[in-house]
Order: structure tokens, then C-alpha cells, then sequence
């Protein structure tokens, strides 16, 4: 897999290549919106991994402006932030996954397969971000399908909240680790998509729209 | 933001700066602009750049053209009404550069053309007499004198202006010209004023009474006016800038108390990998308070207050790191007010966590709350060496007492899902308040509210 690094502290950069460099190839890195923006869409990575806060505009920007460019890019967010503001603002975005900064190496290089292989990639704490959002039980949604989680997805939300991986997630509710990738899968295209009332309501609460 | 705007992959490229004044639009029609189109001069101009800007567009000799309107000024003023329509026919001047208003040359010039036209009005039937007429000219005159005492604004007027408030004030009244000027203005008011005072006369005496008292209210304002504008200004420019030095202040001070007083303990404990751990996560949460929660943390302790359930709940969870040195990932869904039941749930839970990180050997714990519908739940799980239930001694106080007993004397549970070598999930329970007791003191849970 060819990884593609945006962080602004060159330290962080230099600490995830030589933790993940054995399990991926770091094709490159870069430290600003600009730089990484004109990078990745030179060397075109298998996923880029992106710090959601830069000093010129953040990983939404750099998702926005490259996926304008080139829809197939992969994402995946990587971030100290507590502030659901800026997560659920690089998932609108595009990002696939998001992952806290205290993921240890293996654990990220899971994430990065995970993304590259199609699927979704949920913290617990993206998981509790997603509960809150879609949370409530409006009568009558405009578009069910897109604008409620199911209840399967609302439990596997659930279970990632509490710190279950997905295989753990699958053994519990007896289903396959596909079905809950599926599920998950799911779940981030709902809340790109998504803009039922409460959802933008609760967006436009934290000035994400 | 608006997700569904156009997206602009990459900004504009932003040109050079447009001058403010090329690029205003002028309101004169096309087709008459069509037929004069020179623009007016802003460089070297005497008035307003309508002669200079004609010489420039037709090649002549700009003082043969302004000799021209003097004279054809004499006609009669036809030479003041063709610079007027020149002005108004005229494009924007060409460049930017502002007219020096000191500029000695360019006053006196201002002052002929202004005297000129005080003769032509008086040569036709507007004139109302010379006992009101020159007085009010007078005052005008003065007023035009006061306006151009200006202070010289420094270059960057935001920065050296606002470094000491006073400083423009001081300008103000200082300066050997400023001060001439001053004076000069505040003389031709009360000039006009005072003759108006003296014509006073028996049949109109109340007319010009009133109006000198409005003229004397004018001339006070344009005399202070000025003045007390900029002293609110600077006071307020003053104001932010003491509110920014004190937030900098405050940082700084928060910055050297806590993180770098955390580095230099990590420099010197570098040999002592655990202690150096703790540090860091000591300080990282405390920083993490900092910068995304409500500012001070607010504990447990007392329950005073408007803390709700998540504020409690991670209170707890830094408790409990910071005293059994684990990392606790908390995640809180929603939020309810305290009350008894939530002070039982919020204890249980925390010695669920106190459990896990004193006996399940690993030191990474997740805290699951979700508060949904009638009920509050609270899941604790590590992945450590789990317990067989039925080993532990029932006399053993934490499960019993602190975990069970205490959450079913609310109305609540508590179940645990272990065996040995396969880790332990705490679920704790207990109910919502339907209504609370006291709605108007209790915070509405954030999620409750339908729109």
C-alpha cells in the first residue's frame, strides 16, 4: 500500500514512518494544505492520512480540494481533537475513517488496510459523535433510508462506542465481520449524505454548515 | 459552510490589489461620459484634475487651460459652470494617490474658486443681502478651516495610533499649524457670529436670534465634534487591545503552569519510562480540559451546580487515571441532570473503572454512557484477565456494595460479562427521570428536545 502522510509537526511524520513504514510504503508526506494537496494528486497514494488540524485550513480543506480533482482518493483522519466539530467535519468531507493520535502502529496500519480495502473506519469516540448525531426519533423523516440509522446499525454504533473492534462486534451479534464493515459502511455514507433535520440541526449547532 | 457551494479547488488568483477609486463605478450615463471621456487627474491636480486631466487627454498645455476658465470664469461664471460639469462629465481620476491636503498651493486655489464663486452667486438675484450673506460666509469659511485641521495620521494608523490613546488627541491640538489653523477657525466663527449678533434688528431680531443659536450649537460641534469621536474611538481601540494582551496573558500563564513545568519534569524523569507516561497523560488531559472543555473542570464533589451527567462522568475518569495510572477512553452520548440516581450510576462507574485497572492487568479501559430515553447506561470494558464471578469472595465489598447494591437501591442494575482471560464489560443501569421534580432549575438534556 502507498501512503501518502499530512501532518503539520515533521516530529509526528517522522515517529508514524518509522512506526508503520515496515508495514506500508510512505511514498511521502507533507505539512500544508498546499503541499499536500499538489502532492497527492502527483503521486496519486492508496491512502493519504491526514491530521484534521493544519495551520492554513485542516484536513477538510485538503479532502475537499483533491477530491474535486480526483474522486477516487482515499482519506483517513487522524487526530488529537476531543471536538466533534472537527471530526464530523473531515467525515462530511470525505474522509473514510477516523482515528485518534494514541492508535498504536499495528492498530493504524489496520485502519490504513481497512480504508484502502473500501471500508469505513470508526474510533469509539467517532462512533459516540455519530450516536449523538443521528440520536432522536423524529416522526416521519423525509428519506428513512438516509436520514435514521437502522437499528442493526445503531447497535454495531453502539458496540464500537464501548471499544468492541469488529470482529468482537460480529461475534456478539452473531454476524459476519463483512456484515458489520457493511453496516459501518453504511453508517459513513449516511452521514455524508445525510441531511435530515435534526442531523443539520445539530451540525449547524457546532457551525459545521 | 455551505457544503452544497461550488467548490473552489484552488483560490482565485487574486490580482493586484484594484485601487480603490479606478475601480468605483461612476454614476454618470454611458452616453454622456462617451462624449467627454478624459479621465480627471488625481497626481498634480489643482482642484479637482478637470483641467489637468483635459490638457493630459488633448495634449495641451494644462495652464493655458486653467488661464482659459479663469477668465471665461469672469464671463459671467461661465468658466466655474464648465468646471462643474467637467466634474460631474469627467471619468474617475486615473490614479489613486490621495490629494495632499497640505499642500499650500492647492488651499489657496480652493479658496480663489471659492471666492469666485461667492462673487458670481452675488452678482445674480440669490444674494440675500450683504448682512446675512457675509457673516454666514464668514462662518463657512471658518468651518472649512477647522476641517482641514487634521492630525497627520501616521502611515500604519492602526498600530502607532492605537499604542498610546492619547496620542492622536495630543496631535490634535499640538503643532505650531494646527494650532494656527484652530485658531483661525474658531476667529471666523465667532466673526459670523458676533455680526449676526450685532444686525440685529427689531423686525426679524427672533429669526436671527434663532439662528445664530444654531449657528453657535454647529460651529461647537464641528469644534468638538472631531475631538470626542476619536476619543471614544481610541478608548475602544484601547479596550480591545487590553482584552487581547490579557488573553495572551492569561495562555502564557496557563502554558508555563502546566505544560512547561510537564516538560522539564519529563526532561529529568527521561530514565523512568512509567513516570514519564503518566506525566504525559496527566498533562495531556489536563490540557485537553483546557482547550475543549467549559473551562475549569468541574468535579463530582458536592454536586453544586448545573453539572449533568457526562461532566460527572468524566470527572470520574480523570480521577481514576490520574490516581491508578491507566488510559480511560470515555465516550459520552447525550446528557442528563443529576440526581441520586445519576450520582449512583456515576459512582458505580467509577468503581468499575477502579476495578479494571487494579485487577485486569491491562491499562487501557473504555467508558461507553449513552443516555437514551428512560434510561441512563453506563458500559466499562477492558480487555484484561477477567474474573470468574463465582471465585470471588462474596464477602468482597467493591462488586456487592459499590457496584450492585448501590445502583438497585435507585431502581437500576448492574450486570458484568466476564470469564477468565477474556476481559470484562461492566453494564450499568439505571432509569431517567420521567419529569423532573424541578424543570426550571434542572438543564434540559441536550438530546430531549424535539424541534
Amino acid at each position: 500500500m502507498r501512503v501518502y502522510l499530512v501532518d503539520d509537526h515533521a516530529l509526528f511524520r517522522a515517529g508514524v514512518k518509522a512506526e508503520i513504514g515496515e508495514a506500508v510504503d510512505v511514498i511521502g508526506e507533507a505539512g500544508t494544505v498546499d503541499d499536500a494537496v499538489a502532492g497527492v494528486l502527483a503521486m496519486r497514494p492508496d491512502v493519504t492520512v491526514v491530521d484534521v488540524h493544519l495551520p492554513d485550513g485542516g484536513g477538510r480543506t485538503i479532502i475537499e480540494r483533491v477530491l474535486a480533482h480526483w474522486p477516487e482518493a482515499v482519506f483517513l483522519a487522524l487526530s488529537v481533537s476531543d471536538s466533534a466539530e472537527d471530526v464530523v467535519a473531515v467525515i462530511r468531507a470525505g474522509a473514510r475513517g477516523y482515528v485518534t493520535k494514541t492508535i498504536d502502529a499495528p492498530a493504524l496500519v489496520d485502519a490504513i488496510r481497512r480504508v484502502h480495502e473500501g471500508d469505513a473506519v470508526f474510533s469509539p469516540r467517532l462512533a459516540g459523535f455519530v450516536l449523538d448525531a443521528f440520536s432522536g426519533h423524529l416522526p416521519a423523516p423525509s428519506d428513512p433510508d438516509l436520514d435514521l440509522l437502522s437499528s442493526r446499525e445503531q447497535e454495531v454504533m453502539r458496540l464500537i462506542a464501548r471499544g468492541y473492534t469488529y470482529r468482537e462486534v460480529a461475534t456478539r451479534l452473531h454476524l459476519s465481520v463483512k456484515t458489520v464493515e457493511t453496516h459501518v459502511s453504511a453508517v459513513l455514507r449516511k452521514l455524508q449524505l445525510s441531511n435530515r433535520h435534526e442531523l443539520t440541526a445539530w451540525a449547524a449547532d457546532r457551525r459545521l454548515l | 459552510m455551505t457544503s452544497g457551494a461550488p467548490r473552489a479547488p484552488f483560490p482565485a488568483p487574486s490580482g493586484p490589489p484594484a485601487s480603490g477609486r479606478t475601480s468605483t463605478p461612476s454614476r454618470t450615463p454611458r452616453s454622456l461620459r462617451r462624449a467627454v471621456t478624459f479621465p480627471r487627474r488625481d497626481d498634480g491636480r489643482i482642484v479637482a484634475g478637470v483641467a489637468g486631466g483635459f490638457a493630459d487627454e488633448y495634449g495641451v498645455d494644462p495652464t493655458l487651460v486653467r488661464v482659459l476658465l479663469v477668465v471665461l470664469s469672469l464671463a459671467a461664471g461661465t468658466g466655474l459652470v464648465l468646471y462643474a460639469l467637467g466634474i460631474v462629465l469627467a471619468s474617475e481620476p486615473t490614479t489613486s494617490r490621495p490629494p495632499r491636503p497640505t499642500d499650500p498651493q492647492r488651499t489657496l486655489s480652493v479658496a480663489c474658486v471659492a471666492t469666485g464663486i461667492v462673487l458670481l452667486v452675488r452678482s445674480t438675484g440669490l444674494w440675500l443681502g450683504d448682512a446675512v450673506m457675509v457673516p454666514l460666509v464668514a462662518v463657512a469659511a471658518g468651518v472649512v478651516v477647522l476641517g482641514l485641521v487634521r492630525p497627520d495620521r501616521p502611515a500604519t494608523p492602526g498600530v502607532a495610533a492605537n499604542a498610546n490613546g492619547s496620542a492622536a488627541v495630543v496631535e490634535l491640538t499640538s503643532g505650531r499649524r494646527a494650532r494656527a489653523r484652530l485658531f483661525a477657525g474658531a476667529a471666523l466663527v465667532s466673526f459670523g457670529l458676533l455680526v449676526v449678533g450685532v444686525r440685529e434688528d427689531a423686525s426679524n431680531g427672533l429669526r436671527i436670534g434663532a439662528f445664530a443659536t444654531a449657528l453657535t450649537v454647529i460651529g461647537v460641534a464641528v469644534l468638538v465634534g472631531p475631538w470626542l469621536a476619536r476619543l471614544a474611538q481610541e478608548a475602544a481601540a484601547e479596550r480591545r487591545e487590553r482584552i487581547r494582551v490579557e488573553e495572551r496573558e492569561a495562555m502564557a500563564a496557563h502554558l508555563h503552569d502546566s505544560v512547561l513545568q510537564t516538560l522539564a519534569l519529563i526532561q529529568r524523569t527521561a530514565d523512568d519510562p512509567r513516570r514519564t507516561v503518566t506525566l504525559a497523560r496527566q498533562q495531556e488531559r489536563e490540557l485537553r480540559e483546557w482547550l475543549y472543555g467549559q473551562g475549569v473542570a468541574r468535579r463530582t464533589a458536592g454536586g453544586v451546580g448545573p453539572v449533568g451527567l457526562a461532566a460527572a462522568l468524566r470527572g470520574a475518569v480523570q480521577d481514576v487515571e490520574s490516581t491508578y495510572d491507566v488510559r480511560i477512553e470515555a465516550v459520552v452520548v447525550g446528557d442528563a441532570p443529576l440526581d441520586p440516581a445519576m450520582d449512583a450510576l456515576v459512582a458505580a462507574a467509577r468503581e468499575a473503572c477502579v476495578n479494571a485497572a487494579k485487577h485486569s492487568g491491562t491499562d487501557e479501559i473504555s467508558l461507553y454512557a449513552e443516555v437514551r430515553g428512560t434510561a441512563a447506561e453506563v458500559f466499562v470494558r477492558d480487555r484484561g484477565n477477567g474474573f470468574d464471578r463465582a471465585a470471588v469472595a462474596p464477602d468482597r465489598r467493591g462488586i456487592a456494595q459499590s457496584i450492585e447494591a448501590r445502583l438497585e437501591r435507585v431502581g437500576g442494575s448492574a450486570r458484568v460479562e466476564t470469564a477468565a482471560g477474556e476481559g470484562t464489560e461492566w453494564q450499568l443501569s439505571v432509569p431517567v427521570a420521567a419529569v423532573p421534580t424541578a424543570p426550571s432549575t434542572a438543564p434540559p438534556a441536550r438530546r430531549s428536545e424535539v424541534p
